[in-house]
């Protein structure tokens, strides 16, 4: 299995205000595909993305990737594992307001061994007219393909993505997931979203619900194109 | 109000930069009440002294003695008080000591400690000649032939500046110094070694100040009448203290501005990324004036910590700093404190201008619309940051850059507190190096001679041996300095070059003045000069056709002939011999000989003492460079605390991520290296030139490239250390901690 969580365990504070943000969530995924995520708010879903992507450390569990137990890796190799096998898009974009389109992806292609070429990377997601742009002077969808294409440039294993299309409106949002699908055809790369909305499972190959830190289902699900999806 | 339970979670928070700017206020403060109020305050001092102990206005010799029955009718007739006083020369072993005629009406002495002499084999010194030549109350010490138990140690107002002759520049309080026994004691003195010296001191009560001059002059003939003004026994600790006020009101305004900038800016940033919550307080009622002012407390609490610290140390360290400052003159025998007013000055200025600045900032954050801010989006112009879209310089040294530009308060404020730090270094390295230039060089400037020997009476035609001069001392019109004229026979151990070094013809009817007197009076080639004869009270003036370089003497040189002239005296008498060897001249028609040498080795011995401040502001200029770099960098970090985050996310090494964040202030090295060493040589140079007459002589500013290269390395390793503390403040970002915010 590519992706192998069990029994993950991470609790916040202690007594009556401890929060169990996972208790006790396993998961198994095969590489390539497309996953939803689905949960209601504080189900553990974000706790579950920062595993997934060595942000944090569990306190109970294993999680292997490819064969590599990441569980077990020390702050060093965690760094490491983020900086080959992973690629982040949150959804408020977290682009680099300093750097320009083309140097916001630059700056992650400089700590890779083999980057994919950086134009071609930018014309996958149709930003390449905007390299020279800051991202203040982006729209919020155009800003959420940078950051895909941020995530994309080091060819990670898995592209994690918490809420993509959470502060995008309805016609962004078609336009990023439409990306993101291309690119999953393209690259091969397994997909992981975090959301809210139900409509986005339609993309998926398969759609796993979390509740009160604990998976709830892991279901195949019937795989729709993006313009087909009710948004 | 509950918004009050922020203070202390925004101090925890913002744990390092109260640190720093406490700190700094500390140093202001310390550097007010320390070195400022505390000259104001000795200077205050200094004058209730000068008035309690009798102070001379002048003191004069006259060719006929004016006896006691004289003295009385003139202080009658003028509403004066005239006192002669007298004085014998011991050359011991280690010093000289100059036992003083006690006086009763002027230049009253006041003890420091101890007893006063009561018996005859009683003596006591004055406090710098005891404590420098480690003598303590009930030492036996020998003056001449007999043996004295010294059983005190005083101050007396006319030798405040213990040197031992007039002209001497600098005081070495270990090897002069003067001392005071009984009366009868004094007499019996006399009997055996005779008087070295006796004038007459004076205090004028009216301002009938010409008309007794003239009336002592024709009864008494003056032979020479020296103003208190011009007197630097008297004058060198009013100068100082004076100079010291002048320099620490610039130093510590600065000082405080500087700080209340660096406030203003870093709190004005917190405030400026505190803009959300300020935008929703004010959606849920809160008044602008009313969040203004809470913010004005973070302004608040830096200045009144600060305050103590600076109050504590400087009761702590006070008294030795300002002895050191004051190393030159006698401990001024007065208690030591602080007046109230500059204590409340000190915790006031601080706490109005942090107060202000800070509520400044906040009103300007909150002029945005609340929409605006409830958003936390900038309204910033991103002009400066738009630059180099195109360069093909790489990722990081773009990010620098822009970091750098389009943050320029930030920036400013590191350049300037480099250069600041910096600049305290570079100033007394390049006075150190300019008085070594000036001991090794400027002294052989003046001329070939070595030895100049002062006739206590004119003589007429030609010395055996070496050059006659005729020489005499003038008052300067309008001025409290003095000048010496010098008529030469001929320019033969005089250097007659101008200030770029060209060879100069010397004329036997024109008058030439030395660089320092030029640069003293502010008189040129061309220019006319007054001065008045200080015993018959003429005036003369004469045109200059010349400025030699002469940085060690205020001097006008001409013919012996015109001197003569307007000293009214025979055409061939000389007063002065000037010669490149020793000449064996009767002691007793010798007044006093000056070696080059004795002036190199006065000004070394200054030179030595300034190296020891250099020691004290080394660290001043580390501790700024490395808190104002601290500070801006830290600054910068907790600003950049979301692209650090995800930077750490993208999986960048700490490591790569200092080099990227923390180093982006490399490119501001070279600048504020360029400006403290400007600042340094400039600064030097204007208090050179500005003290001058207290100096009596002028230093030319220079810095040798060994110091150019020291301040370089302390403006570096002072960046370095504060990079070096901040290295763990990049690992401390949480990563996924700042990227909450952004999430749901």
């Amino acid at each position: 299995m590519f992706i192998d969580l069990k029994g993950a365990k991470k609790y916040y504070g202690k007594g009556e205000s401890e929060v169990r943000a996972l208790d006790g969530a396993s998961l198994e995924l095969e590489e390539g595909g497309v996953y939803v995520i689905l949960g209601p708010s504080g189900s553990g879903k974000s706790t579950l993305l920062n595993m997934l992507g060595g942000l944090d450390k569990m306190d109970d569990g294993v999680l292997s990737i490819d064969g590599v137990t990441i569980s077990k890796m020390s702050d060093k190799q965690l760094v490491e594992y983020r900086r080959t096998d992973v690629g982040f898009v949150f959804q408020f974009y977290n682009l680099i307001p300093d750097l320009t389109v083309k140097e916001n992806i630059q700056v992650v292609a400089d700590i890779t061994d083999s980057p994919l070429d950086i134009d071609e990377v930018m014309e996958a997601v149709d930003i390449k007219k905007y390299e020279n742009h800051f991202p203040s002077e982006l729209s919020g969808g155009q800003q959420q393909r940078v950051s895909i294409a941020r995530a994309l440039i080091k060819n990670p294993k898995i592209l994690l993505c918490d809420e993509l299309t959470g502060a995008l409106d309805t016609k962004s949002a078609r336009l990023v997931l439409k990306f993101v699908e291309k690119v999953n055809q393209k690259f091969h790369t397994t997909i992981i979203i975090i959301t809210h909305n139900e409509a986005i499972s339609g993309m998926a190959d398969r759609v796993i619900r979390i509740k009160d830190g604990k998976v709830s289902s892991n279901v195949k699900n019937e795989k729709q194109e993006v313009d087909a999806i009710e948004l | 109000m509950t918004l009050r339970k922020r203070y202390i979670r925004n101090i925890k928070k913002n744990l390092s930069f109260y640190i720093c700017t406490v700190l700094l206020t500390g140093f202001s403060v310390m550097l007010y009440l320390g070195f400022d109020a505390a000259a104001v305050k000795l200077l205050d001092d200094l004058h209730v002294f000068y008035s309690d102990y009798h102070v001379e206005d002048a003191q004069f010799t006259t060719l006929s003695e004016i006896s006691d029955e004289d003295i009385n009718e003139l202080e009658e007739k003028y509403d004066i008080t005239i006192e002669r006083q007298t004085y014998i020369d011991f050359e011991e072993k280690d010093y000289t000591v100059r036992v003083m005629k006690r006086m009763d009406k002027v230049n009253l002495y006041k003890m420091s400690a101890g007893n006063d002499v009561k018996a005859d084999d009683e003596i006591i010194f004055n406090t710098g000649l005891m404590t420098e030549n480690g003598l303590s109350h009930g030492d036996t010490v020998r003056i001449g032939e007999n043996k004295y138990t010294l059983v005190g140690d005083f101050e007396r107002p006319d030798y405040l500046f213990p040197i031992k002759e007039a002209t001497d520049t600098f005081a070495i309080k270990s090897e002069f110094g003067i001392a005071e026994v009984s009366d009868e004691t004094y007499e019996k003195m006399i009997d055996e070694n005779g008087i070295t010296k006796e004038y007459y001191s004076i205090i004028y009560h009216k301002d009938n100040l010409e008309e007794v001059r003239k009336d002592i002059n024709e009864k008494y003939s003056m032979q020479s009448y020296i103003r208190a003004d011009s007197n630097t026994r008297i004058t060198t600790a009013l100068t100082e203290c004076e100079q010291t006020v002048n320099m620490m009101n610039i130093v510590v305004v600065i000082f405080v501005i500087f700080i209340a900038v660096i406030i203003s800016v870093v709190i004005g940033r917190k405030i400026k990324a505190d803009r959300r919550q300020i935008g929703v307080l004010i959606a849920l009622g809160y008044k602008k004036p009313a969040l203004s002012r809470h913010y004005s407390f973070y302004g608040l609490l830096p200045a009144s910590l600060g305050f103590i610290i600076g109050f504590v140390a400087t009761k702590i360290f006070g008294k030795a700093l300002i002895s050191q400052l004051f190393h030159k003159i006698e401990s001024v025998p007065i208690n030591y404190s602080i007046k109230p007013v500059d204590i409340i000055l000190s915790i006031a200025v601080p706490a109005l201008l942090y107060t202000l600045a800070v509520y400044l900032s906040a009103a300007k954050v909150m002029k945005t619309d609340v929409i605006t801010m409830i958003s936390g989006r900038s309204t910033g112009k991103n002009g400066r940051r738009h630059r180099m879209k195109k360069s093909h310089l790489s990722v990081k040294s773009k990010y620098r850059l822009r970091q750098i530009l389009g943050k320029p308060g930030r920036s400013i404020i590191v350049i300037v507190g480099l250069a600041f730090g910096g600049m305290l270094y570079s100033f007394c390295v390049t006075c150190v190096d300019s008085m070594d230039s000036y001991v090794n060089n400027t002294v052989d400037q003046i001329g070939s001679f070595e030895y100049e020997y002062f006739l206590k009476t004119p003589e007429m035609g030609e010395s055996d041996k070496g050059s006659p001069i005729l020489g005499s001392t003038f008052e300067v019109k309008d001025r409290d300095d003095m000048i010496m004229l010098l008529g030469i026979e001929d320019s033969k151990y005089i250097n007659f070059s101008d200030a770029d070094g060209n060879e100069l013809e010397y004329d036997e009817s024109h008058y030439y003045i030395t660089t320092m007197a030029s640069l003293a009076f502010g008189v040129g080639k061309g220019d006319e000069i007054s001065f008045i004869n200080p015993i018959t009270l003429d005036e003369y003036k004469v045109k200059i056709t010349d400025v030699i370089e002469n940085d060690s003497q205020s001097a006008i040189y001409c013919s012996r002939k015109n001197a003569a002239e307007l000293l009214d005296m025979p055409e061939d008498c000389y007063n002065i011999i000037m010669s490149d060897e020793a000449i064996d001249i009767d002691e007793e028609k010798l007044a006093k000989t000056i070696t080059k040498q004795s002036l190199a080795d006065q000004i070394d011995e200054v030179k030595n003492g300034m190296q020891n401040i250099v020691g004290i502001l080394e660290i001043f200029a580390i501790a700024i460079c490395v808190i104002v770099v601290y500070m801006m960098v830290s600054v910068l970090i907790s600003e950049s605390e979301s692209s650090v985050s995800m930077l750490k996310v993208l999986g960048y090494r700490n490591k790569e991520i200092n080099g990227m964040v923390t180093n982006v202030y490399h490119f501001l090295i070279p600048i504020a290296i360029i400006l403290s060493i400007l600042l340094g040589v400039y600064g030097t140079k204007a208090v050179f030139d500005a003290n001058v007459s207290m100096y009596k002589t002028y230093i030319e500013t220079l810095i040798y490239p060994v110091s150019i290269l020291k301040i370089i390395m302390l403006i570096l390793i002072s960046y370095v250390l504060s990079l070096l503390l901040l290295r763990g403040k990049v690992g401390k970002v949480n990563l996924v901690e700042s990227l909450k915010d952004n999430r749901e």
